[in-house]
């Protein structure tokens, strides 16, 4: 009788190991889930969206588009010759003195 | 008056003959009195020579640094160029940095000479050999402005005819192609002529030969002025012609 009640008293505890044991890895394997997940959507590329790249060929001048691009080139020449003066400037910054053997 | 009659005899002595002497026959002078002292004293020959090597080398090496910040500098400026193409940018850059590597080299060979002769000979070509102020840099600046300008005018005669197409008014689209064809020529020679130029010619030459090139560049701002102008006509007459166009004929 004593043999049979050691025997069951073993059975049960190794039920509840057993079950104790099933349901953290449930617990875990359910973390783990959810952390794949969030992981998942962090790295998944989303499609980007279609952006049109510049044509390359150059709009030919109309009488529509004329005006706008005579005013445009002209302040461009401006532009030339402002950036022209100041290049110019810079040159005559440049003291060509400073090329001697003096102090040698 | 002590102190005058005091001064008096001071200058007569020889420790105060550069006193009062003209500056440029100051160092002859002052050379005469340095061998006369080295005659007198053998020994100190050899002193006397490796200070002034050192001297050399110190005062070389400053030149040499001087040159290679502004070429830096330059360089700089042509990497934040946005009108020039990379093709332009490297042939600058690869000028430049070859300039730049010559004078490092030169700066070693001078810190290494042993003798004050040598050193002096190899200090005097920082000078002869690469002329950074009196022609490379001066070159170097003026080429970028002909480059961008030559770039510029030829997008201009690109919308030339296209400008004729629109039946803008002929006279002043003809003006136009004639300074366009002018500052492209002149453009064109000037690139030529700044690529001709060697660092090594002699200063007055080289410097007639940028002034040429400051003379063109004058001329063709006079053609995009003209230019300028010119555009403003095409605009104003194409802007009747759209006026006419669109304003519909009222009829009585």
């Amino acid at each position: 009788m004593q043999k049979y009640k050691l025997l069951l008293i073993s059975i049960i505890i190794v039920i509840v190991a057993a079950g104790a044991l099933f349901f953290l890895y449930k617990l875990v394997h359910k973390r783990l889930t959810i952390q794949q997940a969030r992981t998942n959507q962090q790295t998944t590329m989303m499609p980007h969206t279609n952006i049109p790249t510049p044509s390359p060929v150059i709009t030919p001048l109309t009488q529509q588009n004329a005006q706008p691009t005579l005013q445009a080139t002209e302040q461009s020449l401006q532009q030339a010759i402002n950036q022209e003066n100041s290049d110019l400037q810079q040159v005559g910054q440049i003291n060509a003195n400073n090329d001697n053997v003096t102090g040698l | 008056m002590l102190f005058f009659i005091l001064l008096g005899i001071a200058m007569q002595q020889p420790a105060f003959a550069f006193v009062g002497v003209n500056a440029a026959t100051r160092p002859t002078l002052m050379q005469e009195r340095i061998d006369a002292r080295l005659t007198m004293h053998p020994t100190l020959v050899p002193t006397i020579n490796h200070i002034r090597l050192t001297q050399i080398q110190a005062h070389a090496a400053a030149m040499i640094d001087e040159r290679i910040t502004s070429l830096s500098t330059l360089l700089s400026s042509i990497n934040n160029d946005a009108r020039l193409s990379s093709d332009e940018k490297t042939s600058f850059t690869n000028d430049i940095q070859t300039t730049i590597v010559n004078l490092q080299v030169l700066k070693t060979k001078i810190q290494n000479d042993t003798d004050a002769p040598t050193a002096l000979s190899d200090g005097q070509s920082i000078v002869t050999s690469f002329h950074v102020y009196a022609i490379f840099e001066p070159k170097e600046r003026l080429l970028i402005i002909v480059d961008n300008l030559l770039g510029f005018v030829n997008r201009m005669s690109v919308l030339l005819p296209q400008l004729q197409s629109l039946n803008g008014p002929s006279s002043t689209t003809a003006d136009l192609n004639t300074k366009i064809t002018d500052a492209i020529t002149k453009l064109q020679n000037d690139q030529t002529t700044l690529h001709d130029i060697s660092v090594t010619e002699t200063i007055p030459a080289a410097q007639i030969t940028l002034s040429s090139v400051n003379q063109d560049l004058t001329a063709v701002r006079q053609d995009i002025l003209a230019m300028q102008i010119d555009l403003r006509t095409i605009n104003a007459s194409l802007n009747i012609k759209i006026k006419n166009v669109i304003t519909p004929t009222i009829t009585p």
